[in-house]
């Protein structure tokens, strides 16, 4: 590598090529260069570096292919509508209350439901026939919804 | 006046206010503006250029996705820059992971570009020169650390100040200036080896 001359180092000219030398450093360089080879070759050589890779990028023209592009942004607003149809009607949405209500209504629903006591008829079921001795009564009951029959026999 | 005529006039408050709403013409605007831009920063760190165009298919779609994030603090170029280039470092980790990275993609592809620049001479001499002081830089590029070469790439594509680039990448502007240092003499030094 060329080096610079003994007055500046490759960081100074590192930093002068980048105009990152405080202002008077700055112009001080610039006016030395007019004078010294040495130092203007490596700001060439640090320059071309930058303009070289930046062409080759250039070259290469880069484009996206706006087809697919809009395939995948197509899928992600599919996929958010989905998402937003579930947040919206899957079990009642977000809401807590309106998700624990439910829960307690079927709960209690399933309780009433295998006591009997909720949609069932109230009241004993009805009597068909009674007859009661000294030594024994007999009672003939009709369920109320299945019509079946239920002899009740007890010794007194 | 089109779509395409007043994408031209559109300024950024109004285009990030559009993308908010989700509308697709925005978005639009949005790739047309700035793909160059990111491509270009993506090759420089990837080096490859499928690779380029597959990262910043992804900034596009985490954009489009994550817009409503976007707190305008920074300018949009500057957000869009930040997110390409967490892309790059992530998708390099991840194919390193896959043992895909060290393959050579230098000379197989992008050898065909390599004269394109120099067609403005008509010197063959001159040419071969170019040609090969490119292919020079280039693989020597590729050696560089991948820390100094996103510094390096900063400097040169975006025009970045050493300010811009510590910020950037959460670094000390000192480190920024000692990086390009680096850079820049192992560069030239590995040239001077090859002459």
């Amino acid at each position: 590598m060329k080096k610079p001359c003994s007055k500046y180092s490759s960081e100074d000219i590192n930093r002068f090529v980048d105009n990152e030398l405080p202002r008077d450093r700055y112009h001080e360089l610039a006016r030395h260069l007019h004078h010294c080879s040495d130092c203007s070759l490596l700001i060439e050589q640090y320059e071309s570096i930058s303009i070289v890779f930046s062409d080759h990028a250039d070259q290469q023209k880069l484009k996206i292919d706006p087809a697919r592009l809009k395939q995948r942004f197509d899928r992600i607003l599919q996929n958010s509508q989905k998402k937003s149809l579930k947040n919206a009607f899957g079990f009642f949405g977000r809401n807590i209350y309106l998700k624990l209500a439910s829960i307690t209504a079927i709960l209690m629903i399933s309780l009433f439901t295998f006591q009997g006591g909720l949609f069932d008829p109230a009241g004993p079921s009805a009597i068909v026939k009674s007859v009661d001795t000294e030594f024994a009564s007999v009672m003939i009951i009709e369920t109320q919804k299945e019509k079946h029959t239920i002899i009740w026999f007890s010794e007194t | 006046m089109n779509k395409s005529e007043t994408s031209a006039y559109i300024d950024e408050p109004d285009l990030v206010e559009r993308l908010k709403k989700g509308q697709q013409w925005a978005f639009n605007v949005l790739v047309n503006k700035y793909q160059s831009r990111l491509l270009k920063v993506a090759y420089g760190i990837t080096l490859d250029r499928e690779d380029s165009l597959e990262v910043v298919q992804d900034v596009f779609v985490s954009v489009f996705k994550n817009i409503q994030n976007f707190r305008q603090d920074a300018s949009l170029a500057t957000w869009l820059r930040k997110i390409t280039i967490n892309h790059c470092l992530n998708w390099k980790r991840k194919w390193k992971r896959r043992f895909k990275w060290s393959h050579d993609s230098i000379e197989s592809e992008n050898d065909k570009n390599l004269f394109r620049e120099n067609t403005k001479s008509n010197d063959p001499a001159r040419l071969y020169e170019g040609k090969l002081f490119e292919e020079n830089i280039m693989r020597a590029i590729k050696t560089l650390p991948e820390k100094t070469r996103l510094v390096l790439v900063l400097n040169a594509f975006e025009g970045l100040s050493y300010e811009e680039i510590a910020k950037t990448l959460n670094i000390k502007k000192g480190t920024v200036s000692s990086r390009l240092h680096i850079a820049r003499k192992n560069l030239i030094n590995s040239l001077d080896m090859n002459d």
